[in-house]
């Protein structure tokens, strides 16, 4: 599995794969399903990367406003390195149940599955906690269907399957982050 | 909207769209403020958690609701330059205003400064010429060290993981 590190720098006016100034605070993950292509770039990364492409498919400006605001809102608190409830109020990060793993060894677990939210907007962002330290796994965004009160279980079901693959890749040590961002080096090195 | 099974054209197509509206949305006056709120605010909700005081007390000592101040750490209502200052004399903090070029890397916050640890001390002792170095010559070290990572940083608004690691 590829993962990429999410950060400020892939968003700034210019792109900058590295992360710099996160050694105590939250490191994002999310998955690719391919390495980018060079030379790099935002788009190269988008084209890759299943959270940034289908974020760019959001229908009309608003949605997609909404995407940017909430993932710099999370970028923004991730380097504060301090535990998710405390920098966001309960109106915007949500539980929304558990999922269940099964590890390699035969394992059972249950995982809390929580999702970002900005104001009333219907953007989400799902995620689970990997493996290692302050690392938080972005399974997916959706948006959700208006008049719900609940979140989708087919969504839920795409969070479980997304954390079931991170987790049989870090049994079976076939993770590793882009080749840009240290490959698999790069992966020990913050989800040891 | 599972992505997955796209084929490579419309995954270019979305990712050009991606870059595309994010390169519109940067470039509008009124989002570029909602931006720089945004931050203000989650720079703001981390100094109030690193406080380790609850929000409640936090908003006592400014005299404000605890509602009220969850709504400006939230980033959705203007924050004012008293507010910040109430927020920052209640848990011990202050704050500077930093400007910047356009385009140029965003102030470092202190949360985000790189530790100067163990290793980074050993590293600039052997740069030093090995064992037997003075104190002095360490502070001296540390000094060039900082000069270099943040002309490093200027240069390619990177530290040079090298020098920081």
């Amino acid at each position: 599995m590829i993962l990429v590190e999410i950060h400020d720098g892939l968003f700034h006016e210019h792109f900058r794969i590295r992360p710099t100034g996160t050694e105590n605070g939250w490191r994002v993950l999310t998955e690719c399903d391919a390495q980018p292509a060079l030379p790099l770039s935002l788009e190269a990364l988008a084209c890759v990367c299943p959270l940034l492409r289908e974020a760019g498919e959001l229908s009309g400006q608003n949605h997609f406003e909404d995407f940017d605001a909430l993932k710099d809102e999370i970028l923004k608190r991730a380097p504060g390195g301090r535990a998710w409830n405390e920098v966001f109020d309960d109106k915007s990060l949500h539980d929304i149940g558990e999922v269940v793993i099964t590890r390699k060894s035969g394992k059972v677990e249950r995982h809390k599955l929580f999702q970002f939210q900005k104001r009333n907007t219907l953007v989400r962002v799902a995620w689970a906690y990997g493996n290692g330290r302050k690392t938080m796994l972005i399974t997916h965004m959706f948006v959700k269907p208006g008049g719900k009160k609940t979140t989708p279980q087919n969504e839920k079901d795409r969070a479980q399957k997304v954390l079931q693959k991170y987790c049989d890749a870090v049994d079976t040590s076939l993770v590793k982050l882009i080749d840009e961002q240290g490959g698999r080096d790069g992966f020990l090195k913050l989800a040891p | 909207m599972d992505s997955s099974n796209w084929p490579r054209e419309r995954k270019e197509q979305a990712a050009r769209g991606y870059a595309n509206r994010q390169a519109a949305l940067r470039a509008d006056p009124a989002y570029r403020a909602k931006r720089r709120k945004a931050a203000v605010a989650a720079h703001l909700a981390i100094v109030v958690a690193k406080s380790d005081w609850t929000r409640a007390k936090v908003a006592q000592a400014a005299n404000i609701s605890a509602a009220q101040l969850s709504k400006q750490l939230s980033g959705s209502v203007n924050l004012t330059l008293d507010s910040i200052s109430k927020f920052c004399d209640a848990v011990g903090w202050d704050f500077d205003v930093v400007f910047r070029p356009s385009g140029q890397p965003e102030a470092i916050q202190p949360w985000q400064q790189a530790p100067i640890n163990r290793a980074t001390v050993l590293q600039l002792v052997r740069a030093q010429g090995g064992a037997g170095v003075a104190v002095g010559d360490v502070a001296g070290a540390l000094q060039q060290l900082s000069a270099a990572s943040e002309s490093t940083f200027a240069a390619n608004g990177t530290y040079d993981e090298a020098l920081v690691a």
